[in-house]
């Protein structure tokens, strides 16, 4: 049964990848991939996304970080409400949330008018991910306990957040900045209604204009993807081992 | 003068009273054990000293210094925690270090601190381990030198030894007594357990349903009972309920038999009191057809709990209470259970307290 999953994953995969290898008739080589190397709207593209995941990370850990932090510490009966929230961008169609945006959000043009809007989306689509990450291992920590200790040492808010908190979230965060990079990567819908030439709306522009090389791309993005997650794995082993005695 | 000062502090959490009107003074140097049981309040005086927790009224002052309105960050009070706090990604040195750092000290002056204080602790050799290496008296001995290294005002003990295990629990009690002892710093230790509490303390503050009902030296809260609670809560003790029936001899009826306890003066007649007994101060003997004798009370052994050098006898008296007496093991074996007996006491030793 096994086996047979493994099939239903592996062979379209396979499959891609060999037709990604085909130059017509009976030939197979690189020639989608060279041709893709030397297309600048690829690496534009590409380092957009990247630059868009990265705002991401970086918007999403410091507004998170603190909230989620806070709601463990201080306001446990919010959770709900927290949770209910997160899994928002499950239950809104991502054209219905474009829509709304575009029809909401005004603002200076370096803003609005450049594909760091993307950002603010980005933020809510990663949303049920980082927030989750974030929980679990916060839920790991006993935070109150050491809160007060590290404030009873003299610790303001900051030293705390970034020297007791953080350090022993790194599995946590870079989980949710993993998963930030992954989702970014391969989000379609924003960046296309709104005009953007991501990665993923690049590798649509190619399928229709060369399917050898959408397929490489495609197997591309997916690498991207597995190594995010091959991150999220070895981030998790490497945890700092919390609570207990020996 | 007192280093610390306690002033009607009071604290309610949804309308529910939890600290009531405290008022306590520590001169400098004392270790002050919070004992009582669990919703007492002990806590929360602990946490209002520590700056997590502010007091609806009264305040706390630190010499002349009103330090209410200061947060936590800002008193210089070492604290242990009833949990293991260390944080998990320092190394015990690192811990140790932790509020020397933020205070800016100077690399060397650190390092010397850490070692001095991982030496108090005697941990000096596991000052590279990492909390989960080590053990949990471990841990909470590297707490106490993370909060002795930045040398506090104050030592704040939240029920350090509470999760650790009996043998390591009584090492942890004489160690910590004797670097607070080394140390000289002024100490409030909480605890519900009261052997910890008698056996470290300079003086023990007993706390029941957000009161300070009794403070002083643990043989005085021991001996001298000032509440009913206190004479319940701490040790073993039999309750009979009386009547005062002769306030200037010190007399008492319990179930219209008329027996002399000394603690009974001052009380008015017909005043309904309580007689605490501890088992160490009941005398039995048995009754062999003879007649009662004078000051006793006349019951049945219900149970014998062997406790070695002793055995603990419950007594079922007629009167319809039961009175717990401690007898040699050697002369035990005589009272059996359903041997009659007559239960007597030191009058010094009868604690009478109001019955309210």
């Amino acid at each position: 049964m096994l086996a047979l999953v493994g099939l239903y994953f592996v062979v379209p995969l396979l499959a891609t990848g060999i037709f990604s290898f085909w130059e017509g008739g009976d030939r197979y080589g690189l020639r989608a991939y060279i041709s893709l190397v030397h297309q600048r709207d690829l690496w534009d593209s590409l380092w957009m996304s990247l630059h868009l995941a990265l705002e991401t990370i970086a918007v999403t850990l410091v507004i998170l970080l603190p909230a989620v932090f806070w709601m463990h510490l201080k306001a446990k009966s919010f959770k709900p409400l927290f949770d209910f929230l997160s899994v928002m961008p499950f239950v809104v169609p991502p054209i219905a949330l474009v829509a709304g945006l575009t029809a909401l959000y005004t603002g200076p043009s370096w803003f609005v008018g450049t594909s760091n809007f993307l950002v603010v989306p980005y933020v809510i689509l990663a949303l049920p991910y980082t927030y989750r990450a974030l929980d679990v291992g916060m839920r790991a920590l006993d935070l109150k306990t050491l809160t007060e200790a590290s404030q009873s040492l003299g610790a303001g808010w900051g030293t705390l957040i970034l020297r007791v908190l953080v350090p022993n979230l790194t599995s946590a965060l870079a989980g949710a900045a993993l998963l930030t990079i992954a989702i970014v990567m391969g989000e379609f819908t924003f960046a296309n209604v709104l005009l953007f030439n991501t990665f993923a709306v690049y590798i649509n522009y190619v399928g229709q204009t060369s399917a050898t090389e959408a397929a490489a791309l495609t197997l591309l993005s997916f690498l991207i993807t597995w190594l995010a997650m091959l991150g999220v794995l070895l981030t998790g082993r490497g945890q700092v081992q919390l609570g207990g005695a020996r | 003068m007192s280093y610390l000062s306690i002033e009607n502090v009071a604290k309610q959490y949804d309308g529910r009273t939890v600290l009531n009107d405290i008022s306590l003074e520590l001169p400098p140097g004392e270790f002050l054990s919070l004992l009582g049981p669990s919703g007492c309040g002990k806590t929360t005086l602990l946490r209002i000293l520590a700056g997590f927790e502010h007091a609806d009224k009264g305040r706390v002052l630190l010499g002349d210094r009103d330090i209410s309105g200061l947060s936590a960050n800002q008193r210089n009070m070492g604290m242990v925690f009833q949990a293991y706090s260390l944080f998990p990604n320092m190394t015990a040195a690192d811990n140790v270090r932790f509020g020397l750092r933020v205070r800016k000290v100077d690399a060397a002056e650190q390092r010397r601190r850490v070692d001095e204080m991982l030496d108090l602790v005697g941990l000096a050799e596991h000052a590279d381990k990492y909390p989960h290496q080590l053990s949990g008296g471990q841990q909470q001995r590297v707490a106490l030198a993370r909060a002795l290294a930045i040398q506090p005002t104050l030592l704040l003990l939240d029920e350090p030894l509470s999760a650790l295990d009996a043998k390591v629990r009584v090492q942890l009690r004489d160690e910590i007594r004797r670097i607070q002892g080394e140390t000289g710093i002024t100490t409030v230790f909480v605890t519900h357990d009261q052997e910890e509490a008698l056996s470290i303390s300079d003086r023990v503050a007993v706390m029941y349903g957000g009161d300070l009902v009794q403070i002083g030296e643990p043989a005085e809260i021991y001996q001298e009972p000032a509440h009913s609670f206190v004479a319940q809560f701490i040790g073993v003790s039999s309750v009979l309920s009386g009547q005062v029936v002769d306030a200037d001899e010190g007399v008492i009826a319990i179930n219209d038999m008329k027996l002399h306890a000394e603690r009974a003066r001052g009380f008015g007649n017909n005043e309904n009191v309580k007689v605490f007994l501890r088992p160490e101060h009941v005398r039995l003997g048995a009754l062999n057809g003879s007649g009662l004798p004078p000051d006793t009370l006349p019951g049945t052994v219900c149970e014998r709990v062997f406790l070695g050098a002793t055995t603990r006898l419950t007594i079922g008296l007629d009167a319809g209470e039961q009175v717990l007496a401690d007898v040699p093991t050697s002369d035990a074996s005589e009272l059996g259970i359903g041997c009659r007996v007559h239960a007597g006491w030191d009058f010094d030793h009868a604690r009478v307290l109001a019955d309210r």
